[in-house]
């Protein structure tokens, strides 16, 4: 096929223009409204409330703290079950079914999801009954309206992601670099620290930045689970949005949050592409 | 006492049978070839060795030890790749210092005796190269160097070579024969190229559908071969069906069901003499007529119609006083007459 | 021994990816009227009265519209788009290809909020217009993604010999190109489909009582009260879910980590 300007043009004009009118033009409205007051000035007000408000300095701690903490525990249990799914788990039909089971959760709602976990950690549900009747504590642990609760459901949701991710960076890495580490002496703790674990960190990395930045911007969870006792930086947004209707500091809020996104992906893109090399 | 002895083993995967009963000895310094078809069982059995997977059955020692229950890290033997497997985040010298760490050699030993097995190979001054950055006859010998560190008992080679283009492959045979005598270490070395296992081992084992079809020199194997399959895949090969009465040059035994009892000969293509002349009656002989005659590197092959089938003959030279088309007679010295048992 | 740590690990891990599903279909089939899990006896009762609440069935069959005009728009538009980024050779692609799959990392939320600003302006709002140019925005970038790949330059070796033997463009796309994308494109469209039904944070900025989407409506619902008929229609998506996954996987295969 030769590439005129007509062809081209021709592919290319539909998306363009979708995405233009409600994707970019959208964002530049946000932008505008964040740096403007009322009546149409210039200011830098809505984001100097953020940064120097000490209530947002709270907000902005509890999101990162629960993005950072999601993040850890996602990467440490994603790998044994990544590492069960590429190089363990041998019998075809059985790791179709494991994977399946992986994938089923990211292809239901956030809602249903964690609907589940308010079912679960209710000052009534499962989860207290059984430590209770286990002895571990005398009074049902309050989980809704905690942030353990919080991080207990965004782990539960972003896992699958994690696992995905560095599965595929171990399903990359050649079985024979670890013959080869086993051949020249190497036991398998060994090998994974010498060997498989530097050739799949740069996958890894750049995995746990994306969920790092997917789960600051989660909504929908933290929403549930909070129970009305802790806000998080999108739960903010909303609010300006849906019912403050402020859409000069609402906007500069969600400027932040996406700022802040594009810069976690940029660092996650450049770690996998210097792992490439 | 022999450095591997592979008794009566046996591997399947699942339903299909990769190895079936193989038994192979393995003395010290000695050069041993693998040499069959892909998916003939000698890279299996190459990998039971190494540890990578377990027999179903039968048993492996190695030097006088019974490592069949040991796991790869626990053998005293190492491993030269395919592909070389050489770490990728890992300069040469990291890569060879790899095994030597791992023993629990100290760091700056290990780092000299890395640097004298580079020395070996031939890589003194690539030591911090990685292996992206180096052609694939480096990473060759790195991989080399890397697999002898440790000074094995033994050291397997998994067509090592296949890699490599045909002027640089011939040139590593050389190398190989060459550092495997002067280390002393016996190496089993796995190809599917003839010509690459005549010239380096002192002896070929010749594998078929999982099982060792013969053992030998290669002289043994290309002058007496035990099996049709062997003197297929070693070399040209005519065959004829051998009655009573002698090797019938009409008779080859494809193409019709041979009698039972009857026996199969094979004569080497360079055994059979074209000649011009009809009265010639040494051993046996067929008139045939000349279909195509062809030269390669100063060996012309002459192929002949004659009885069910087609004779291949093979002389020295590229001149021949023939033409395709012409009728011939063909003669085979009773000497020169190799009888198989199937 | 190390193995056998790793099995059991990665079963427990399992079973924490797969309980809280497990526990909301169990939930929907009690016979109490608050949530139990265990179940206390075994009835579908719950499934019958989502049946008969025309809120569920209504936002039921907006999520369905929703999705499958979204999946439509997003495969009319990736396909191009994509044929154009493999194919072509055009200032400002680098550009092109980065606005077009930006909306897979960008916060959905943001988005929604910004599609609600925009639509204030320019009078489009709360209208069944209004969520689906959101979905449409959210939903192209998986078809484009899936069907990237199969768009390789080895495929577009086959391109030029269909050219050869005298195929024009259009032919040519039609008898080997989307042949060649098909795959992709299915399993684009699947993946785009799940996308927009399973969507909160842009919709909840468009939607109103009488315009609804099922997990919007499960979500106003689940912060004021819990009852066995959210765990049924929960419960009903979990399969659903379900039902799309092993298709994907008999159609398309989901062994990511097998080969290569």
């Amino acid at each position: 096929m030769r590439s005129t300007p007509a062809i081209v043009a021709g592919l290319i004009a539909l998306p363009v223009s979708f995405f233009t009118a409600f994707f970019l033009v959208p964002l530049i409205v946000v932008l505008i409204a964040s740096l403007t007051n009322g009546d149409g000035q210039l200011t830098f007000a809505h984001y100097a409330r953020i940064l120097f408000d000490a209530y947002h300095w709270d907000i902005l701690l509890v999101t990162f703290r629960l993005g950072l903490l999601t993040t850890l525990i996602c990467v440490v249990l994603a790998y044994p079950l990544a590492w069960y799914l590429v190089r363990i788990a041998k019998w075809r039909a059985w790791r179709r079914l494991c994977v399946i089971l992986v994938v089923l959760p990211l292809f239901t709602s956030n809602i249903v999801r964690s609907f589940g976990w308010m079912i679960l950690l209710g000052r009534r549900g499962m989860i207290n009954d059984w430590l209770v009747g286990a002895g571990l504590v005398e009074r049902p642990v309050r989980f809704i309206g905690t942030e353990t609760g919080i991080l207990i459901g965004l782990v539960y949701i972003l896992l699958p992601f994690v696992v995905l991710t560095i599965g595929n960076a171990l399903a990359k890495v050649d079985p024979s670099y670890e013959h080869a580490s086993a051949d020249l002496g190497a036991g398998r703790v060994s090998t994974f620290y010498h060997v498989t674990f530097p050739l799949t960190l740069p996958g890894a990395v750049s995995g746990a930045i994306l969920v790092f930045a997917l789960t600051v911007s989660a909504y929908v969870t933290p929403a549930l689970l909070s129970g009305g006792q802790i806000t998080v930086l999108p739960m903010l947004i909303f609010q300006q949005y849906s019912s403050v209707f402020d859409f000069h500091y609402g906007g500069a809020l969600a400027i932040t949050l996406l700022v802040f996104t594009l810069a976690m992906i940029g660092l996650a893109s450049m770690v996998s592409r210097r792992g490439g090399q | 006492m022999a450095i591997l002895a592979i008794r009566d083993v046996s591997k399947s995967f699942g339903r299909h049978t990769a190895l079936d009963s193989v038994s192979l000895t393995v003395n010290p310094g000695e050069f041993v070839s693998l040499l069959g078809p892909s998916g003939c069982g000698k890279t299996t059995l190459l990998r039971l060795v190494a540890g990578f997977l377990q027999p179903s059955v039968g048993s492996i020692e190695i030097d006088g030890r019974d490592v069949t229950a040991l796991p790869p890290n626990k053998r005293p033997l190492n491993t030269v790749f395919q592909n070389y497997a050489l770490f990728p985040h890992m300069t040469f010298l990291q890569n060879v210092a790899y095994g030597p760490l791992r023993a629990g050699v100290a760091k700056q030993d290990a780092r000299s005796r890395a640097l004298e097995a580079l020395e070996m190979v031939g890589l003194v001054g690539l030591q911090e190269r990685y292996p992206r950055e180096a052609s694939g006859g480096q990473q060759q010998r790195a991989a080399l160097a890397r697999a002898i560190v440790n000074r094995p008992k033994l050291l397997l080679l998994d067509e090592p070579l296949s890699a490599l283009d045909l002027q640089l492959r011939r040139r590593m045979q050389i190398e190989l024969k060459q550092l495997q005598e002067r280390i002393g270490i016996a190496f089993i070395f796995v190809t599917h190229d003839q010509e690459e296992a005549m010239t380096m081992s002192d002896h070929i084992v010749v594998m078929n559908a999982g099982s060792i079809e013969q053992i030998g020199t290669g002289n043994e194997i290309y002058r007496a071969p035990e099996t049709r399959f062997v003197a297929e895949f070693i070399g040209e090969a005519n065959f004829f069906v051998v009655s009573p009465s002698g090797c019938d040059l009409a008779a080859q035994p494809d193409g019709f069901e041979p009698s039972p009892g009857s026996r199969i000969a094979v004569v080497r293509p360079e055994h059979v003499e074209v000649t011009t002349d009809a009265d010639v009656s040494n051993g046996f002989s067929i008139g045939g007529v000349v279909e195509t005659i062809s030269g390669v590197g100063g060996v012309t092959s002459i192929r002949v119609r004659a009885g069910n089938g087609l004779i291949i003959a093979k002389r020295l030279g590229m001149e021949v006083p023939i033409a395709a088309g012409q009728a011939v007679r063909l003669c085979v010295a009773r000497h020169n007459v190799h009888v198989i048992g199937r | 021994m190390v193995t056998w740590t790793i099995r059991l690990i990665s079963l427990a891990i399992l079973a924490y990816l797969t309980f809280p599903l497990v526990v909301i279909i169990g939930a929907s089939l009690t016979t109490t009227s608050f949530l139990a899990f265990p179940p206390q006896g075994l009835t579908f009762d719950w499934y019958e009265v989502v049946l008969t609440k025309g809120a569920y069935l209504s936002a039921f069959a907006n999520s369905a519209r929703l999705a499958t005009a979204a999946t439509l728009i997003a495969i009319v538009m990736a396909i191009p788009a994509a044929i154009a980024v493999a194919r072509h050779q055009f200032p400002g692609k680098a550009a092109f290809s980065a606005l077009l799959l930006s909306p897979l990392v960008l916060p959905h939320l943001v988005l929604g909020a910004a599609l609600l600003q925009f639509g204030t302006i320019i009078g489009l709002t709360r209208s069944f217009i209004a969520l689906l140019v959101g979905h449409v925005v959210i939903v192209t970038p998986y078809v484009m993604r899936t069907v990237l790949p199969l768009l390789s330059p080895e495929q577009k070796t086959l391109e030029d010999a269909s050219r050869d033997l005298g195929a024009n463009a259009w032919e040519t796309f039609r008898y080997v190109t989307l042949p060649q994308i098909r795959p992709g494109v299915v399993s684009g469209a699947i993946f785009a489909f799940i996308t927009s039904f399973i969507n909160v944070e842009l919709s909840i900025f468009n939607t109103t009582p009488e315009l609804n989407t099922i997990p919007v409506l499960l979500f106003s619902y689940v912060e004021y009260s819990i009852d066995p008929t959210i765990a049924a229609v929960s419960a009903a998506t979990i399969i659903a879910a379900a039902i799309a996954i092993i298709l994907v996987d008999l159609f398309i295969g989901l062994d990511f980590f097998s080969d290569k």
